[in-house]
């Protein structure tokens, strides 16, 4: 199968479902974005990334029960797959491979 | 539970435009993030991304045809108010402009009854053949006194959102509206 090139936005919201195991649905994803990375993240944005992960394979999705305090609305449980885990490690692999004695880091942000 | 309603601007909106059916769950989330404190620019925030994203994602498919068609109703009426209002109020009526502003709602017009997507060539062709058929009756009937920054705002302002909305990338994946298919 090809490779699955992961977008930043896309790597984000991965490691976000896969930090929440099994309550890893729209609002505690967003949530967990924001509050790792200091950057707000759009319910709108984030079903967006989660879409493309599912149509890459690297995400399942499953509806969980209906909640008055959501309109009674069903929340969108998501789990990360088998080639969504290799894709992370794969990215980690790369970044870390790239980010490993870069100069211009070294002892500073210049 | 009873709380806080969203704007129902907004939710009129999303539903409108197709997304609420499309994607519940999204829903239930913003509604659960608003019952628990956002406030309701928060809200219309997101709608506006959800519309955006929705966009994006449906570049090739039959929202943003739905865009440009209720884009081009709006065009339409704002020229004929607008023409009438000239002649009314100014007792000119402004015939270059509004055959110029017709020329380019027939021309959109019949590239979707052709069943055509319209894209931001159209739209750079409608744009042409607006100037063109204005110029050349201008000529002949010189407009009246209405500034000429009103009426390039006017005129070409909704064809600029038209070429900008039309001319949206596409995402290299075929996701459709955002979370749309519920697994």
């Amino acid at each position: 199968m090809p490779r699955a090139y992961l977008g930043e936005f896309e790597l984000m919201v991965l490691l976000a479902v896969i930090r929440l195991g099994e309550d890893a649905y729209g609002v505690p994803i967003s949530r967990e974005i924001e509050q790792r990375s200091g950057r707000e993240a759009a319910l709108g944005s984030v079903y967006g990334a989660l879409e493309r992960l599912e149509e890459k394979g690297l995400v399942r999705s499953r509806l969980g029960e209906r909640t008055p305090e959501r309109g009674g609305r069903a929340k969108r449980f998501f789990r990360v797959t088998a080639q969504g885990v290799r894709e992370v490690r794969e990215a980690q692999r790369a970044l870390t491979a790239l980010w490993h004695c870069l100069p211009q880091l070294e002892g500073g942000t210049t | 539970m009873n709380g806080p309603n969203p704007p129902k601007m907004a939710a009129w909106l999303l539903d409108k435009l197709g997304y609420l059916q499309h994607n519940p769950a999204l829903f239930g989330d913003l509604q659960e993030e608003f019952r628990s404190g956002r406030s309701k620019a928060w809200y219309w925030r997101q709608t506006a991304v959800v519309i955006l994203t929705g966009i994006r994602a449906n570049a090739s498919e039959g929202l943003l045809r739905e865009f440009a068609i209720l884009f081009l109703v709006q065009a339409l009426l704002d020229c004929l108010l607008w023409r009438v209002r000239g002649k009314v109020i100014m007792g000119n009526f402004d015939a270059p402009g509004f055959l110029g502003s017709l020329a380019v709602v027939g021309f959109f017009t019949v590239q979707l009854l052709r069943g055509k997507r319209i894209g931001g060539l159209d739209a750079g062709a409608a744009a042409l053949l607006y100037v063109m058929a204005s110029s050349t009756l201008w000529a002949r009937y010189p407009p009246h006194e209405m500034s000429l920054t009103y009426r390039l705002w006017l005129d070409f302002l909704p064809l600029a959102f038209t070429f900008m909305v039309t001319s949206l990338p596409t995402p290299t994946s075929t996701a459709g509206l955002p979370g749309s298919h519920a697994g």
